[in-house]
């Protein structure tokens, strides 16, 4: 009798153990992706150099540089920011519609016109205010890239009524188009 | 007599917890109860309660955010939205299996995703798969009751403090511990 006793009680406490577990767990990540913000800077001014007063208007050209109308002497460089931002993503671009350049009471209307290429690549491409262009990279990369912008645009110098330097400022804004 | 007296004696004693291991072993077989005595009677209970358990069933997700945007970013468990980023997230969820209508304890703790991004959980819970919208707000060591087929589900939210947080892919953690009230 002992025996049986001794068994039955270690069924039982085997039952026992089987459904003892009234306590689980299980675990969920928390994840975010940060990506770094979006910056311009300015590189190089735009120049048009030495345009005489009364000659064609002159106009560059934002993707090469170079000026297709119109004719200058002295110092001609296209004008040149740089964009970085995260990889892969979009970025609305805006700039004004037109600067005017003054020289007390002279005025020459300037009308922009922008180009931009991925840091490293040879060729720009013509963007339009209010438009988009993408970083370059993979979406989600967390480490900066560099996208170029290269500077033209015409000049209206019918308004000018002095010889002299005139000057103005472009405003060129980014924003990442979805983030 | 006292020979006898010594033999029934133990006999009588053997009768009752004899009778109460039948009643147990009649919920595990009645392949050993065979060989007890056959006037052997009683009752013992055994409450069997469904198996306990919690699933993780999606990861939390706040997305992407552009560093420097936002000191903070908050994501709703209740309506999934999100004060910032691109609102690319996904509420963090936990489906319970449990006894039905039975009440368990919910418990949970989280690791920040990094040094510079705290992380502070935003719980709720209900029985219907359905109601994440109603679903009210759970504490740490809040007593829930399953629904009728022993489930109950869990939706995870918060905010991250993103103060001083730099350009990077970040992942904590989130672990909820459920225990029957028994």
């Amino acid at each position: 009798m002992k025996k049986l006793l001794t068994s039955a009680f270690l069924l039982v406490f085997g039952v026992s153990v089987a459904f003892a577990q009234n306590t689980d767990n299980d675990q969920i990540s928390v994840s975010v992706n940060l990506v770094p913000a979006l910056t311009i800077t300015p590189v190089t001014n735009l120049s048009y150099g030495n345009v005489t007063m009364g000659s064609t208007n002159p106009v560059m050209s934002a993707t090469t540089g170079a000026l297709t109308a119109g004719s200058s002497t002295g110092t001609v460089a296209a004008g040149a920011m740089n964009v970085q931002g995260a990889p892969g993503e979009s970025v609305t671009i805006d700039w004004d519609n037109t600067v005017n350049l003054v020289n007390g009471g002279s005025t020459v209307v300037y009308t922009p016109a922008v180009a931009g290429k991925d840091s490293g690549a040879s060729t720009y491409t013509a963007l339009t205010d209010g438009g988009t262009f993408t970083l370059s990279g993979t979406q989600g990369g967390t480490t900066a890239v560099t996208h170029n912008l290269q500077i033209g645009g015409s000049l209206d110098i019918s308004g000018a009524t002095t010889a002299g330097s005139h000057t103005g400022n472009l405003t060129v804004t980014v924003t990442y188009t979805s983030l | 007599m006292a020979h006898a007296a010594a033999y029934t004696l133990p006999r009588a004693a053997l009768r009752r917890p004899l009778a109460v291991v039948l009643g147990l072993l009649l919920f595990v077989g009645s392949t050993s109860a065979q060989s007890a005595t056959d006037d052997a009677t009683g009752k013992a209970f055994i409450n069997v309660i469904g198996s306990l358990s919690v699933v993780a069933e999606f990861q939390l997700d706040f997305g992407t955010i552009v560093v420097g945007s936002a000191n903070s970013v908050t994501l709703d468990p209740n309506t999934g939205a999100v004060t910032a980023g691109d609102g690319n997230v996904t509420v963090g969820k936990f489906q319970i299996f449990a006894a039905d209508k039975s009440t368990i304890t919910i418990d949970y703790t989280a690791t920040d995703p990094d040094t510079n991004i705290g992380f502070t959980p935003s719980v709720v819970g209900d029985k219907g798969n359905n109601n994440q919208a109603t679903a009210a707000a759970l504490n740490s060591g809040d007593n829930v009751q399953t629904n009728n087929n022993g489930r109950y589900r869990v939706w995870v939210g918060g905010t991250l403090d993103l103060t001083g947080a730099t350009a990077g892919s970040y992942s904590g953690s989130f672990t909820l511990t459920i225990t029957y009230v028994l």
